[in-house]
């Protein structure tokens, strides 16, 4: 065999481990998941990933109707794992994903002299469901080939996403891990891949994903537990301008825009605000099954007492793997 | 009313003034055809819709059906030496192309003949045009010398724009030398500083032959077009759509291409009866055996391969609508043929092997060429080696760099004004790349300039469909690099060096073994021995033959040290290092 045939032999364990980029977490913001996330691979291809997030603002990052707290000063530690899987569903490329969240949050605040809070939460938070299946774009990579060949173009998913309220949440506590009550969303992801050449050095795309947010109830808010929380749906809208810097580090610019619904507690009802946040996301492979990225996102206009006031650090490691990867590279087929 | 105005000392004098001027009026002035030289670069005799290829040549096979193919049609095994041939008539060994200047052994330094270059002291194909009242274009890959005196205009052509180098980048100036980075380039016969904008080889050596014409119609004179595309020689480089084109066509391998080529070929009528296909190289598996993932990255180089070609034959197609549109296509001899045969030999690795000064170069401007979705673009640099190189070559044995059948047959194409043939026509004439020049040059009442030639006029058969180019007891020889071969009648001796032959000579009949498959040399030893003696009592003392006194491996300058000295100054700031021209003759290029 020449040394031609021997070297594009071993060439595709590299491809392929260049090519799985993605990440597979929730960002601090609950509703904008990172860039890349929607991008496909090798079908059969598992994700485990573990994202750290340090959050600094008014609001609960894991409360997706961002009820604020007026005068308060939220802290959070999180820690998002889970597993991820790509499979084909009806002929097209899908993924399954479930992300559990953790850590610990504490709330501090000065509003009301005579009651201060001063309160903290911890634990596990709801697990969180999310089902995506390609609409339009390239058919699911069911072999390594197809792997290599991938170009995202433009793609069109759709999302369903669901938040399984089974977290700790206990009556009348100023801050919970768990929200009491079922959300969850549908969105349709988009990708433009931007320049006709897509791989290691090359990649640029343009992600746009709108998406509704429904809410359930919760009928154990307020601070004696004897509320009703109801959220009308709401609307997000997540970009991300995304572009390789070299063959191994990619960076996003990120935005994320959020038109919540008007809410009632009791019988006190609100409009839904809105408020938009941006930020940056760069990421590389550390190893050949691992991923790390590094984010931060802060909200925008948000000065004044009654806004939404978030910022959010975020570490992701994502470790992967696929049967037919590693089997090549426990063969020194991979180039490695 | 005045004496001159009567009508009939008018008529009279006008009469005689036209009396007078007619021995002064050109051959071209009266109407003549124009003509249009074609040249592809590494393109395998099997690569063309008409030959057997799989790849679409929609404009190529137009020439083909209302033309004639011949499938007998040899050229030098690589690329200066068809080039020098072409252009003079001459055995590449007398016309200064004896070897490639990268592989020139100690004895041949310094040898007249062996200077990399077509000589200046022979008049050119151009030159004879020319002085036919031609105007002369040229487009495209020259190499054939990069000293003032040696680029086109120098050389009959009155308008030229080439890239004056053997291969590189097809987008831009990228070399493959660390000491030589910058590909040359020249228009009008000045050098140029930069490539125009949107430069891409084939489209802008159309463009540039396009505007040639239309600009020299003003004159009335024919053109003598020579567009020498430097497609589809590695990098193979194609943009979109026709990257994507042929994505997964190949991956069914090079054993099926092969055998589909040959197949086709057989039902085309292109081969002769009892006819076979050539052995799978013996380094080569079966692409049978080989995993998806493995015919996916290698069927890729053939995809682009294939994506060169059919983009190469849309600009073909786009000058042949201008001529038509110009009311010249009907007018227009058009012959269409490659160099050489496909490239098997992994150049480009070989001259920037990992150690080398030149794997610094490559790591900086090539170093992406390896990801399949990287491949084709400027920063890559796709070879597709020989497995697919025997598909380009079916159903011969070898490629570029030997004399044996796949690196010297090539499918010619010859579309003819008024011809006598019926369109599509096969034939099987034995014709060289030399013949060109004799043919041109009788086609304008000249002599041919040029001293002895092997070459034959073609334009008796090309007028009479009975006639033959040359009989039986006309041959050709071949050698380069120390490989040698010489064809007479159906019969051809080779003497390959090994491992690629057996050192030795051969005897084949090619009457119907195409594929070099059976060695006769035990059979028809007096055969073998008058062609052997025809080799080297004929061939070589007449056409200046100096066999290498070495192993090529010895003088592969970028893998090692030379196991021998330099002779000074040689080549003289050509190709080894970057050539600075005259300050006086840079410009920038014609947008």
């Amino acid at each position: 065999m020449n040394r031609r045939l021997i070297k594009a032999d071993k060439l595709p364990g590299l491809f392929i481990a260049a090519l799985i980029c993605m990440l597979v977490s929730v960002s601090a913001n609950a509703v904008s998941l990172p860039p890349r996330f929607y991008h496909k691979t090798l079908v059969g291809t598992n994700f485990i990933p573990i994202l750290g997030i340090s959050i600094d603002g008014n609001v609960n990052p894991l409360d997706p109707s961002y009820t604020v707290n007026a005068d308060a000063q939220i802290d959070g530690n999180l820690v998002m794992a889970g597993y991820a899987r790509n499979f084909s569903f009806f002929g097209r490329s899908a993924q399954l994903a479930y992300l559990q969240p953790m850590g610990d949050l504490s709330i501090r605040s000065t509003a009301g002299a005579e009651q201060p809070t001063d309160a903290s939460a911890n634990g596990f938070g709801d697990p969180f469901f999310e089902f995506n299946m390609n609409l339009i774009g390239p058919d699911p990579q069911r072999t390594l080939p197809d792997a290599l060949r991938y170009n995202p173009g433009f793609s069109m998913d759709i999302l369903i996403d669901l938040s399984v309220p089974i977290g700790e949440y206990n009556e009348g506590e100023a801050i919970n891990m768990g929200m009491n009550r079922v959300w969850g969303r549908v969105g349709f992801p988009m990708i433009l891949q931007i320049g006709d050449v897509w791989a290691p050095g090359h990649r640029t795309s343009l992600e746009v994903i709108p998406a509704v947010i429904l809410y359930g109830d919760n009928d154990d808010f307020g601070p004696n537990g004897d509320l009703t929380q109801s959220t009308d749906p709401g609307s997000s809208l997540a970009m991300h301008f995304t572009h390789d810097l070299n063959d191994d580090i990619w960076i996003s610019l990120d935005y994320t825009y959020l038109q919540l619904g008007d809410s009632e507690v009791g019988p006190v009802e609100s409009d839904g605000q809105s408020f938009s946040s941006v930020g940056a996301t760069i990421s590389t492979q550390i190893t050949r099954n691992m991923v790390a990225s590094f984010g931060y996102q802060s909200t925008l206009n948000d000065d004044a007492p009654g806004d939404i006031k978030m910022s959010t650090f975020s570490l992701n490691f994502t470790f992967f793997w696929a049967p037919l990867l590693d089997g090549l590279h426990r063969i020194g087929s991979d180039g490695e | 009313m005045s004496f001159c105005h009567k009508p009939a000392f008018r008529q009279i004098l006008v009469t005689s003034l036209l009396i007078l001027l007619l021995p002064l009026s050109s051959f071209a002035e009266e109407q003549q055809p124009n003509i249009l030289i074609i040249l592809s670069d590494d393109m395998g005799w099997a690569d063309t819709g008409a030959f057997g290829g799989e790849i679409e040549t929609p404009n190529i096979d137009q020439i083909a059906r209302e033309g004639v193919r011949f499938v007998n049609f040899y050229t030098n095994p690589m690329c200066t030496p068809t080039r020098v041939t072409l252009m003079s008539g001459l055995d590449h060994h007398i016309a200064g192309a004896g070897t490639m200047t990268l592989f020139t052994a100690p004895n041949q330094q310094g040898k007249r003949g062996y200077e990399g270059w077509l000589l200046p002291d022979y008049k050119t194909l151009a030159n004879i045009m020319q002085e036919s009242g031609y105007n002369t274009y040229v487009s495209g890959k020259w190499d054939l010398g990069r000293f003032p005196e040696l680029i086109p205009r120098s050389r009959g052509f009155d308008r030229d724009f080439v890239l004056l180098d053997s291969h590189g980048s097809h987008y831009d100036m990228t070399n493959l030398y660390t000491d030589n980075p910058k590909l040359m380039f020249t228009e009008d016969g000045k050098y140029l500083t930069r490539l125009p904008k949107d430069y891409y080889s084939s489209k802008t050596y159309t463009d540039k032959m396009i505007s040639f014409i239309e600009e020299g119609r003003s004159n009335g004179k024919p053109f003598f077009a020579y567009l020498a595309y430097q497609a589809p020689h590695d990098p193979h480089h194609v943009d979109e759509p026709w990257r994507s084109k042929y994505q997964g066509i190949y991956d069914k391998g090079w054993t099926y291409f092969h055998r589909a080529r040959y197949s086709k070929q057989q039902a085309l009528g292109l081969l002769p009866e009892n006819s076979e296909l050539a052995e799978r190289y013996w380094y080569l598996p079966d692409s049978e055996v080989l995993a998806p993932i493995t015919l996916a990255t290698l069927g890729r180089h053939m995809e682009l391969y294939a994506a060169m070609m059919n983009n190469m034959d849309y600009h073909i197609g786009r000058l042949l609508e201008y001529l038509k549109e110009i009311g010249q296509y009907e007018n227009t001899v058009i012959i269409f043929f490659g160099d050489n045969g496909p490239e098997g030999n992994n150049t480009f690795e070989a001259i920037t092997a990992s150690g080398l000064s030149n794997n610094i170069f490559r790591a900086k401007h090539w170093s992406q060429e390896h990801h399949i979705n990287v491949l084709g673009t400027p920063n890559s640099y796709p070879e597709y080696g020989a497995g697919w190189a025997q598909v380009s070559a079916t159903p011969f044995y070898g490629h570029k760099s030997f004399p044996s059948e796949g690196g010297i047959r090539n499918a010619l194409i010859v579309k003819m004004p008024d011809s006598k043939h019926v369109g599509g026509t096969i034939r099987t004439d034995f014709m060289h790349v030399s013949d060109i020049m004799p043919t041109l040059t009788e086609l304008t009442g000249q002599e041919f300039p040029n001293g002895d030639t092997a070459g034959k006029s073609w334009l008796g058969m090309l007028r009479d469909p009975a006639q033959h180019v040359r009989d039986e007891d006309d041959w050709i020889g071949w050698e380069i690099m120390g490989a040698m071969a010489l064809r007479k009648g159906d019969w051809k001796i080779l003497n390959n060096w090994p491992p690629y032959g057996t050192g030795s000579w051969q005897l084949y009949d090619l009457k119907s073994d195409w594929a070099e498959r059976h060695d006769l040399a035990a059979v028809h030893p007096e055969i073998l021995k008058e062609l052997i003696s025809l080799y080297e009592n004929q061939y070589m003392p007449n056409n200046n033959i100096i066999l290498p006194n070495r192993a090529i491996s010895e003088s592969l300058w970028w893998n090692k040290p030379l196991r021998f000295p330099q002779f000074d100054n040689y080549p003289p700031g050509l190709y080894r290092q970057q050539y600075h021209p005259p300050p006086e003759m840079l410009a920038e290029p014609k947008e």
